[in-house]
């Protein structure tokens, strides 16, 4: 029987515990954005994207069909990382490092990595790279193999004719490789520092253009670069002249400055304008009738490219990015803005905040209420009543006649709380963005030197060292700047605790000034928390023989984990008196990672994650439950009477803790780990439950004794239903900050995991969602149910009647 | 004080001529695996780089950490391990793997794997000095509840699903059900006729052996002339 107990409450628990992430909300009621630094150098691919490396050495894709969408993301390992695309394929490379990486240009999968030493020179080659390193190895290396082309190479300038690649070395030897690797090395008549470019199985040296299979300088005339087709060109003096053969074959004047040269195309900007003329028809037949000159408007500064028939110009300045696409062949140009949305977090704090109303609605709100004030109460509710009607009304005739009549009608646009505002500092600006969505509110330019961000309902404060600045939070703007005259600005005789080296220091907020009153003072204070201003929905736990075991509810309450005598220790201090109410040790033996420990304290309960490198290797939560004695008259301040503590091992590294809480406290608690791999998960409190018995088989009374009563079991197991982040993976950082707000929905919060590299927002409902419809609830096939079944009812009713009064007679054989 | 710098510095030279590496590949990613809305998520389609491939020195302190790049084919490697006693553990944010974590221990000539499981229990040692350290996917990481609700779905997900599913088993099933249904909706709708209907069945069966001739249909007005006359009162 108590086996099947046990089952049945293990079932009772999985069927509960799983509440995963539905399908269909996964992507609509949260949101990640990933942060990245700004791009230092870029490059436009085919489809409207490009990749770009940051100055922090991500190397990124962007798409640019509707917005700038972030494609994909990864780090690469080096420093000071540059690149270079070839087809399907980027490289990156560092001067200084050895190994090189190959991605795939669609999905950012890393092809291949070698080490090949610092790169000196790259260049593409047979759908792949040439690769000269600093230790003089030349190399060919694409996604699937590495081959050793030469050793003892110096310098090189490399380029592709003909399907071979042309290699010119700095002792004057030109290779000339074929795909199978093998090549033939001629000596050229070439001074290889001269050379300034190379095109081909051309090379310009000094000026003058040399032919590198006919060993000789085809074009003595000075000349500035090299088309992609055979003739030269040279731009001086804002002449502008094509020269083949060491002849002049087209002259026109053009300003220096003006003209860029892309493959046979020769772009010429204006102020607004862009001229475009293809000179391929003119190469071959050299007939200046066969020049084709186009012209679209175009003010981009940027890079050019050239797709198929289009020509797209791409410039990516700070977060801004300028992108067009010209169709030669179309004459159609289409010109994009586009804005990187990717912030620079670089103070080390954030806010999660109501987002009020806004003043238009406040101010019809505040008009309503003044004028119902003013009357008596008869008038006041049949002033509501015929506000009541009129509005149920014009909402009715609005649907049929789809007519809008609510120009005074009273919006609440948030009226369960659940939008917020995730408040941060980007740079040198205070921004806002909506918890729901991700999208920015506001922003704020605010002064260097910020201290401290605090939340004051409709307002906020930015502390600075002297001075505090009131920012409105409804729009961002600044109301005032006033002098402080403390570190802190607290109500009259609030208790404030903070760490001074190892010891805890508690004062006293009077007059302005903080008095010092008590001091914990230990070896080492490695962390403390001090009990959260929440909501608890019930003071105890009613046990099976009918009486209630009361929890310690001490509001004053600070838990510190401290390290005495090389033993590590938490101590429970009540805030007012500073006596240490609880002690516990744990074994000298554990060598405890002292820098992994979170510590949280909630309710009647401290939960702190630590991780443990001997005996074994592993991540442990510890869990500690308080209970009082009895309260007297609605006084909870008692002595603790019992406790309870154990230690549960999770798989993965915690990085992080936070406590869920709701507007009335009823909903049940969940911890929120964030563990290093990313993974924010939500674990229920009933699983960290230090009262689950471990020294006996439950009992009947024992599943009474406790809501989800489970017998001990030391791992909590990995539950991927229990990850709120589901499939978005997020990155880990230094300065990991989860934000928790409560809405007026008692099942719902809000909450936000901010780091530099990414954010994220979701809900979370450790009860599941008991006071609102889903979206997917069907309203009109239940309408349609209750009308069916009342069809039924009335279709029926005679039938039975008659079925009823048949049933009294009798058949004659 | 020179000399000790110098031995220190000579030291690290040697370790770092003499580390070893360590391979590792992930097999058992099927090539056509997809994420579910993948075009929704950032690296979506980069399977590889959603591990996490760490390897913790875990001699006393927690000192040096190493996180190697998993590529296309799922290989990782980890160039320099230097010799000690190491922590590596394999996570994915998509897959299940058979074995997340293992004890590295590494000197100046060998690698051994030892994998160890949250329980206490260790696997088998197994050296990887030359080899390549292979972990499997053993399943897929579920994110996502579908929310169910639709009778459709029900039928479907039903014991009775692999008929709906299939039209030909529909149209029999429905045809079965009508056939045994029917007599009892009779019943109700129109107890005459039910009741002659047994009546003929019941003739039917007692008159007409294995081999006797069909018997012919009694005629809609045979039926109707014999049908009781209705309103004749129950006698009490």
């Amino acid at each position: 029987m108590v086996r099947l107990t046990q089952f049945l409450g293990f079932v009772v628990l999985i069927a509960t515990c799983v509440s995963g992430v539905f399908l269909e909300d996964a992507f609509t009621k949260n949101w990640v954005k990933y942060n990245h630094a700004l791009i230092k150098s870029f490059d436009a691919i085919q489809d409207s994207s490009f990749v770009g490396v940051t100055l922090d050495g991500e190397l990124v894709k962007y798409n640019l069909t509707n917005e700038a969408v972030l494609s994909w993301k990864v780090t690469v390992p080096l420093n000071d990382v540059e690149y270079l695309i070839n087809g399907g394929t980027i490289l990156t490379y560092s001067t200084s490092e050895d190994t090189i990486y190959l991605w795939d240009i669609q999905s950012g999968v890393l092809l291949n990595n070698y080490q090949v030493g610092p790169v000196k020179y790259i260049s593409r080659s047979f759908g792949g790279f040439i690769v000269l390193s600093s230790n003089s190895l030349l190399t060919f290396v694409d996604g699937n193999l590495s081959k050793e082309i030469a050793t003892s190479v110096g310098d090189i300038w490399a380029s592709e004719f003909n399907g071979l690649t042309y290699i010119v070395t700095d002792d004057s030897k030109l290779l000339k490789l074929d795909p199978n690797f093998k090549y033939t090395t001629v000596d050229i008549n070439v001074k290889f520092s001269k050379i300034s470019q190379i095109v081909g199985n051309r090379v310009l040296v000094n000026g003058q253009v040399f032919d590198l299979d006919k060993n000789q300088i085809t074009t003595k005339a000075k000349v500035t670069g090299l088309f992609e087709s055979e003739p030269a060109y040279s731009l001086e003096k804002n002449k502008f002249k094509i020269i083949k053969d060491d002849k002049v074959v087209l002259e026109d004047d053009f300003e220096e400055s003006s003209v860029k040269v892309l493959q046979n195309y020769l772009l010429v900007d204006s102020e607004d304008e862009r001229k475009v003329i293809d000179l391929k028809g003119f190469f071959e037949s050299l007939d200046e009738t066969s020049i084709n000159l186009e012209s679209y408007n175009h003010s981009i500064t940027g890079k050019d490219y050239i797709f198929g028939n289009e020509i797209v110009s791409l410039i990516v300045t700070g977060k801004f990015i300028q992108f067009s696409r010209y169709n030669i062949l179309l004459d159609k140009v289409a010109h994009y803005n586009y804005h990187i949305n990717t912030y620079n977090l670089n103070f080390p704090k954030a806010l999660l905040i109501n987002k009020p109303e806004s003043k238009q609605t406040m101010d019809s709100i505040q008009h309503l209420v003044d004028e119902i004030q003013q009357n008596n109460v008869l008038s006041r509710f049949i002033k509501r009543t015929r506000r009541h009607l009129v509005e149920f009304g014009k909402s009715i005739i609005s649907k049929v006649t789809r007519l809008d009549f609510n120009s005074d009608h009273i919006e609440i646009t948030n009226p369960y709380d659940l939008e917020k505002l995730l408040v941060f500092v980007d740079d040198s600006k205070l921004v806002a963005v909506d918890s729901l969505n991700g999208d920015g509110v506001w922003e704020t330019v605010i002064e260097d030197g910020l201290l401290d961000l605090e939340e004051n309902g409709d307002t906020m404060s930015l502390v600075y060292g002297d001075k505090a600045i009131t920012v409105s939070t409804r729009d961002g703007e600044i109301i005032d700047s006033h002098d402080r005259t403390s570190s802190v600005d607290l109500p009259q005789g609030t208790i404030y605790v903070k760490q001074v080296e190892n010891s805890i220091q508690s004062y006293k907020y009077v007059d302005g000034k903080l008095i010092p009153t008590w001091k914990f003072a230990k070896d080492k204070i490695i962390n403390f928390a001090i009990k959260p201003n929440t909501k608890t929905g019930s003071v105890g736990i009613a046990l099976h023989d009918k009486s209630v075991l009361y929890k310690y509810l001490n509001d004053n309450s600070i838990a510190v984990i401290a390290e005495e005598d090389g033993i590590l220790k938490l101590y429970l201090i009540d805030g007012k008196s500073g006596n240490v109410i609880y002690v516990q040790e744990h074994l000298k033996s554990d060598n405890i990672d002292t820098k992994s420990i979170k510590l949280i304290l909630d309710d009647n309960w401290i939960i702190y994650s630590y991780f443990v490198t001997e005996p074994k290797y592993e991540q442990r939560i510890s869990v500690v439950d308080l209970f009082g004695e009895a309260p007297t008259k609605g006084n909870f301040t008692v002595p603790i009477s019992s406790s309870s503590s154990k230690s549960f091992i999770y798989p993965e590294r915690i990085i992080d803790l936070k406590s869920t809480y709701t507007r009335f406290g009823i909903t049940l608690k969940s911890i929120i780990a964030l563990t290093e791999d990313g993974d924010l998960v939500e674990l229920p409190k009933y699983i960290l439950n230090s009262r689950r018995i471990d020294d006996r088989q439950l009992s009947q009374n024992d599943f009474k004794d406790d809501f989800r009563m489970l017998p001990y079991e030391p791992v909590v197991a990995r539950n991927d239903y229990s990850v709120l982040n589901h499939g978005y993976k997020l990155d880990t950082g230094s300065n990991n900050l989860i934000l928790l707000k409560d809405t007026k929905l008692e099942s719902t919060s809000i909450i936000c995991m901010i780091n530099s590299r990414n954010m994220f927002c979701t809900r979370v409902q450790p009860s599941l969602s008991f006071d609102n419809l889903t979206e997917a609830f069907q309203k009109f096939r239940l309408i349609i149910t209750i009308f069916v079944l009342f069809v039924a009812y009335f279709v029926t009713k005679p039938m039975v009647i008659k079925k009823n009064l048949n049933s009294q007679w009798i058949y004659k054989a | 004080m020179k000399l000790g710098i110098f031995l220190t510095a000579g030291l690290s030279m040697v370790q770092a001529i003499y580390a070893l590496s360590l391979q590792g590949k992930i097999v058992g990613v099927l090539p056509e695996y997809k994420l579910q809305n993948a075009e929704q998520i950032v690296n979506g389609n980069n399977l590889p780089i959603r591990f996490t491939v760490e390897l913790t020195s875990i001699d006393g302190e927690i000192s040096h950490k190493m996180r190697a790049l998993v590529n296309s084919k799922y290989e990782f490697i980890f160039n320099h391990v230097n010799p000690g006693i190491h922590d590596l553990s394999l996570v994915s944010h998509d897959f299940i793997l058979d074995k997340d974590r293992f004890r590295i221990e590494a000197n100046h000539s060998t690698i051994t794997a030892t994998d160890y499981y949250l329980n206490g229990n260790k696997g088998q040692a197994s050296n990887v000095t030359d080899t390549v350290l292979v972990v499997s996917v053993v399943g897929e990481r579920k994110y996502y509840e579908v929310r169910s609700g639709s009778v459709k779905e029900m039928l479907l997900n039903s014991p009775l699903g692999f008929i709906f599913k299939n039209t030909g088993y529909t149209i029999m099933f429905v045809a079965t059900l009508v056939m045994m249904a029917g007599p009892y909706v009779l019943s109700i709708v129109n107890p005459e006729m039910s009741k002659r209907l047994a009546e003929i069945r019941e003739e039917q069966g007692q008159g007409r052996g294995m081999f006797d001739p069909k018997p012919e249909a009694p005629k809609i007005e045979e039926i109707s002339r014999s049908a009781p006359a209705r309103g004749t009162k129950k006698k009490r």
